[in-house]
């Protein structure tokens, strides 16, 4: 293996000599060295220059647009955020209002449903709330972290599907 | 948001430096600030006062990696060239002129990755190296020679 050069050496240790890593037998043997050749003590005197020159540069100070942008940016996230979630869940509260009401009506007037309607219609009208009790559900399981199951199911669906034969009774046509 | 507020006041000027020492321009290291206040906003209000620095780094390392990546394939579209060509002259001339700020900032946007990133958070910003190694997740070892490998390259690229 050919010995290395003492120039070698020295340019691959003068930057752990400026950093104060080496121990003091290198640093004296790269003083000397560098002491003796005009090429090492120049490349010497440039990492020097380099980490002076760096340290020179000043750290800045952040532009209060920055501030005003972030904030506005923040706002503006906060305010998308709540459409989605209103977007989100005005359905399924929508539904749950109707229900609620339709299921208010007739604990407070609990007489059968008036002649008026043609079994016809009173088909549609069954199928209408079972069609929104079922989409009610299955909103519930899939996202039914807000409105809870527990509540859902056993107090308001379970009671509008047993009381659904008396409120809309199936009639024949 | 008092949180939030005090730790944006504790290091907005921190990750703006390194920032513009990276990016070379203030328009980015603007961007990228905002970008990483937004994203402690968002995701890093969780952790401890003590984890957030390095956690600001290494965010604000990969947002101008990010950047950097959207401004080459930018290049690529636009066939621009690159700003600002490194003066040719050698450091200890250079250490006279007026523009030398200039002269060091350009050469610094040109060093490699991680070169460029350790030269600027050991000598601009006076990090320790075990702030630089936990900033960057690399070994301290690994964070020296680094340091004067970054030191030795920006040395040939202000000579060329």
């Amino acid at each position: 293996m050919p010995a290395t050069s003492p120039c070698s050496w020295t340019q691959e240790r003068i930057e752990a000599y400026i950093d104060g890593e080496l121990t003091p037998v290198e640093q004296g043997r790269l003083e000397a060295h560098a002491a003796t050749c005009t090429a090492c003590a120049a490349e010497l005197e440039d990492a020097r220059w380099l980490v002076g020159a760096l340290r020179t540069l000043p750290s800045l100070t952040c532009p209060d647009a920055v501030s005003q942008a972030l904030q506005d940016r923040i706002h503006q996230t906060r305010q998308d955020r709540w459409r989605t979630t209103v977007k989100r869940w005005y359905k399924p509260l929508a539904a749950a209002a109707i229900l609620a009401l339709i299921a208010g009506h007739h604990l407070f007037n609990p007489e059968p449903v008036p002649p008026a309607f043609s079994p016809k219609e009173v088909a549609q009208a069954r199928r209408q709330v079972e069609w929104t009790l079922a989409y009610l559900s299955d909103l519930n399981s899939r996202m039914g972290t807000t409105v809870r199951d527990d509540v859902i199911q056993p107090h308001l669906v379970q009671p509008l599907r047993l009381n659904l034969d008396t409120i809309l009774p199936v009639q024949t046509m | 948001m008092g949180r939030f507020r005090r730790l944006c006041q504790e290091h907005r000027d921190r990750i703006y430096t390194f920032a513009f020492y990276y990016m070379g321009n203030r328009e980015d290291a603007e961007d990228i600030t905002q970008e990483v206040l937004f994203r402690l906003w968002h995701h890093g209000l969780r952790m401890d006062d003590e984890s957030v620095a390095a956690w600001l780094t290494r965010v604000a390392r990969n947002a101008c990696l990010d950047a950097l990546r959207q401004r080459s394939r930018y290049r690529s579209v636009v066939s621009t060239q690159d700003p600002e060509p490194v003066l040719q002259r050698t450091p200890a001339v250079a250490a006279d002129d007026v523009d030398l700020r200039r002269h060091l900032e350009a050469a610094l946007t040109r060093l490699e990755n991680p070169l460029r990133e350790i030269v600027i958070m050991r000598e601009i910003q006076d990090l320790s190296y075990r702030e630089i190694s936990q900033s960057l997740e690399l070994p301290l070892n690994t964070v020296k020679v680094y340091l004067h490998r970054g030191r030795r390259r920006l040395r040939a690229l202000l000579q060329e």
